[in-house]
């Protein structure tokens, strides 16, 4: 009851000021909306009954499988390597503390790419053990990546970073003093990491994990090219294969409920965030230094995941690009539209994220709207998103020249990203508090005098990494750009992910490296920025 | 020349809860007023209202004849030009101190600006920090340059939100005093919005209690700590004890437990209850009214003792202050009467939560 209540309160004091955030809501919750209410009321046909009878089950058994196999490979790789890093000091942990992110610069087809060649029957491994032993193919058991296990891997290995960020902050703002307590109780290092620091680090392993669940959910590149069946790929195919965009709805309402729970089951773990926070007086840990086979140990374990995560991937990567012939004028093309596509929207969902922002700061109810269709457009894959927007343009008979084709992509990738825009400008204006801006005004400065010389001045360095961040996700997006660009209108994405499935891979392997460097520029700012809040802002 | 700024009988609603009653108030040229009342009391909604942050939902505010607000119309706080000082000081972080001071001088030309700047930096104290940022300044030093920020464009009045209260109790004090000194000697109207009841005595000219969205009462401080008008009033500026007094004919001294005392007001009672404030009680070794010294703490230039005295057959115990030269034993039977300046008469016991004028 007074939940309504405060709903209409909240409607009964929207105003003028309101609009420019509701339409921001609109704009990105829109694709959304579409999808979902053409999964509910478009009618099923055929194909839903023929994808019903002979994929669902499926669908989502692979990708509940692939959830599992993740999530655990996740936490193997994340748990360990965060809790090494922060709590001790060993040969190369200063390094490893930032390159461990390296990973999060490569979106997950660019891993399945260079794996499944790196470790295919062709590949140099199994080369290498075939001239090694002097045994055939046939006569050898290997692993192999094109499976669900695979795949699985292949997403951890670029996924973990997602984990390994909130655990290392969760470890970091572990007080000291309850450790103390705990040593002064008689537990030792091990006791403590079971019983201390990794209860309280709960939360952290929650939310990191259905991150990296939720980008795995939601990838359509790596399952595609690895060949699992995936709902995500359903979804794709839905269109892609039966042309049937309805259909392809029906599927994605799963997914779409698939991460809704996701996202409700880090909510509630964030809500029992605070109990780790008890201590009053932070001080900073001291990490201890570890010898002989105990440092070996940890090294050997972060190198090791290093090599799987960025180095093997991006070493083959580098190896098949210097076997090929350089960069072509389609390449060249190619790079110039992503460059032009991914410049364009991340300007729009900018300026939606500061619109956001700037009413989420005034407490305007429109800000909250908004935000929250932000947040679900982001985690709601972009496969699923595209599809709405094909079913408007085919509905409304819009599918005529490459202008519309583009506009609606650059929607999608504005709907999708967003959120991801709208954090380091709220964090930005955060140093910006409503007094600043109440200041200003009673120094006479007028509305645009106070966004240019006060809100801008304080927010610009967010406001460079919220554009930074959103070019760099929507020049790694590929579904959404596989199913509404132009007729033979390539991205860098969908190029390295054509060569690939052509078996071009050397052609692949440039693209591929082109977006990784691009992803690396965020990742680097994103690790700076962390170490810089985690220590200095706390002491 | 600066004119006085009024509230006339605001109220002030938000998100359907009642903020301010009724609330009137001025603010005369060259005298500073304190806003003192708890937190929730609606002291920062009268500042946001004055500053034009906030709409009344009723009520004027005025600047000499000039409407500034009335029941739904405002003038934007951009063209108030009332200088207004925050807790956090809400210092432009990207500006130096120069530039932050330069910030709301709009109608000079650049070389005026940067010249009247430096010359309020100078008048602070702050001349050697013109290009520091903020964050490279300490507590006292930002604290004086936003009001050398607010006061810099010649501003009609200005608004101060606990100016000081981030302040370290050792430079409180003195920036204090320094910064009022300043503001006073620029004959406009001051409002200071605290929750310090001895800031607020000692920085104000004029004081106005606050609580619950009304103002309770208003006047010098002094006056308002000796005659206070309801016993929340009292309490809100320190410690008040209550006795019973009686009289046998209307007009006489009223009886206390601590001998006669003679107050004005109220001339046809003969029971009620009187408010003393703790410093009242004088000590005065032929006085037939005696009491047993439990306890006291040196506090400062006084003694808090704890005493002891029988009323109506029960033991009663009472924290009074006495002057700290007083040579006193724990234990040791003391005589006291009342002085009447800090004695205040409330109409009777039901009563003494409400107002008494």
């Amino acid at each position: 009851m007074s939940g309504l209540k405060r709903i209409a309160t909240s409607i009964r004091h929207v105003s003028r000021r309101d609009i420019p955030a509701l339409m921001a809501g609109l704009i990105i919750g829109g694709p959304v909306m579409a999808t979902v209410l053409i999964g509910l009321f478009a009618g099923g046909g055929d194909i839903w009954t023929h994808i019903f009878q002979t994929a669902l089950m499926g669908y989502v058994l692979n990708t509940v499988a692939l959830m599992i196999i993740t999530g655990a490979l996740v936490l193997i790789f994340a748990v360990p390597s965060a809790y090494l890093v922060t709590y001790y000091r060993f040969p190369g942990q200063s390094l490893f503390h930032w390159a461990l992110i390296l990973p999060l610069a490569a979106p997950g087809y660019v891993l399945a790419i260079s794996y499944a060649d790196f470790l295919g029957v062709s590949g140099p491994l199994q080369s290498g053990l075939r001239e090694l032993t002097g045994l055939s193919a046939r006569e050898y058991w290997f692993p192999d990546i094109r499976s669900l296990i695979g795949c699985s891997f292949v997403l951890a290995c670029c996924l973990y970073p997602y984990a390994y960020l909130t655990l290392r902050v969760a470890f970091t703002s572990q007080s000291v003093s309850t450790l103390e307590a705990a040593k002064s109780l008689g537990l030792g290092a091990s006791a403590r990491f079971w019983r201390v620091i990794l209860p309280s680090a709960r939360p952290a392993i929650v939310a990191g994990t259905a991150l990296a669940l939720m980008e795995a959910v939601a990838d359509y590149g790596a399952a595609d090219y690895l060949g699992v069946q995936t709902l995500t790929v359903g979804v794709f195919r839905a269109w892609a294969s039966y042309g049937d965009a309805a259909a392809g709805a029906r599927l994605a309402i799963l997914l779409v409920s698939l991460t809704l729970f996701l996202q409700w089951a880090e909510r509630c773990q964030r809500g029992a965030a605070s109990f780790d926070k008890s201590a009053k007086g932070w001080r900073k840990l001291t990490p201890i230094r570890l010898h002989g086979k105990q440092a070996l140990g940890a090294s050997f374990f972060c190198t090791g995941l290093l090599t799987l995560g960025f180095m093997i991937p991006m070493g083959h990567l580098i190896g098949l690009a210097l076997e090929g012939s350089g960069a072509s004028g389609s390449l060249l093309k190619a790079f110039w539209r992503s460059v032009s596509l991914a410049g364009l929207a991340s300007l729009g969902a900018f300026a939606l994220s500061l619109v956001i922002a700037f009413a989420l700061q005034a407490g305007r109810t429109s800000g909250r709207f908004a935000q929250l269709g932000a947040l679900m457009a982001y985690a709601i894959p972009g496969a699923v998103l595209a599809l709405g927007a094909l079913y408007v343009q085919r509905s409304f008979n819009l599918s005529g020249g490459p202008v519309i084709a583009l506009g609606f992509l650059v929607l999608i990738y504005i709907s999708r990203f967003t959120a991801a825009g709208l954090g380091p400008v709220q964090a930005a204006l955060q140093r910006a508090p409503a007094s600043l801006t109440q200041a200003a005004r009673s120094l006479g400065a007028s509305r645009w005098r106070r966004f240019r010389a006060v809100e801008w001045g304080v927010i610009w360095p967010g406001a460079a990494a919220s554009m930074l961040i959103l070019f760099v996700e929507m020049l790694k997006e590929l579904p959404a750009t596989l199913l509404l660009r132009p007729f033979d209108w390539d991205t860098l994405a969908v190029r390295a992910y054509a060569y690939a499935s052509d078996e071009r891979l050397a052609a692949a392997a440039l693209p591929s490296l082109a977006i990784t460097l691009a992803g690396l520029l965020p990742v680097i700012l994103l690790s700076r920025q962390l170490s810089k809040n985690t220590f200095e802002e706390k002491t | 020349m600066s004119e006085p700024l009024s509230v006339i009988d605001i109220s002030h609603e938000y998100a359907g809860n009642v903020t301010l009653i009724g609330v009137s108030l001025e603010l005369r040229p060259g005298e500073i007023t304190a806003l003192l009342g708890p937190s929730g009391a609606g002291k920062s909604t009268l500042l946001r209202l004055l500053a034009g942050l906030e709409t009344p939902t009723d009520g004027r505010i005025l600047y000499g004849e000039t409407i500034l607000a009335q029941k739904g119309h405002s003038v934007p706080t951009e063209k108030r030009s009332i200088g207004l000082v925050f807790q956090d000081f809400a210092l432009f972080p990207h500006l130096t101190a120069v530039q932050n001071i330069a910030f709301g001088l709009i109608k000079e030309t650049k070389t005026e600006r940067a010249r009247l700047a430096l010359n309020w930096l100078e008048r602070m104290g702050l001349g050697r920090h013109a290009n520091a940022y903020p964050h490279q300044m300490s507590g006292g030093e930002k604290q004086r340059l936003a009001i050398a920020r607010a006061l810099a464009p010649k501003p009609k009045a200005i608004l101060m939100d606990e100016p000081f209260s981030n302040l370290d109790p050792e430079q409180r004090d003195h920036i204090r005093r320094a910064s009022l000194d300043i503001i006073r000697a620029l004959n406009i109207p001051a409002l200071i919005v605290t929750h310090d009841a001895e800031e607020a005595m000692s920085s104000a000219d004029r004081l106005a209690i606050m609580r619950n969205g009304k103002i309770l009462q208003s006047g010098t401080p002094e006056h308002l700590y000796k005659h206070p008008n309801s016993y929340e009033a009292a309490i809100a500026l320190g410690p008040i004890i209550e006795l019973e007094a009686t009289r046998n004919e209307a007009g006489a001294p009223w009886q206390t437990q601590f001998g006669p005392v003679e107050l004005d007001a109220d001339k046809t009672r003969q029971a009620a209850r009187i408010g003393v404030r703790p410093e009242a009680f004088i000590l005065e070794a032929s006085s037939p009214y005696r009491a047993h010294l439990i306890t006291k703490t040196l506090k400062g230039p006084l003694i808090e003792a704890e005493i002891e005295v029988e009323i109506e057959n029960a033991a009663r115990r009472l924290k009074i202050l006495l002057p700290a030269s007083t040579r006193l034993q724990t234990g040791q039977e003391i005589g006291l009467r009342l002085s009447p300046d800090l004695c205040v008469l409330w109409p009777d016991k039901e009563a003494s939560q409400k107002t008494v004028d």
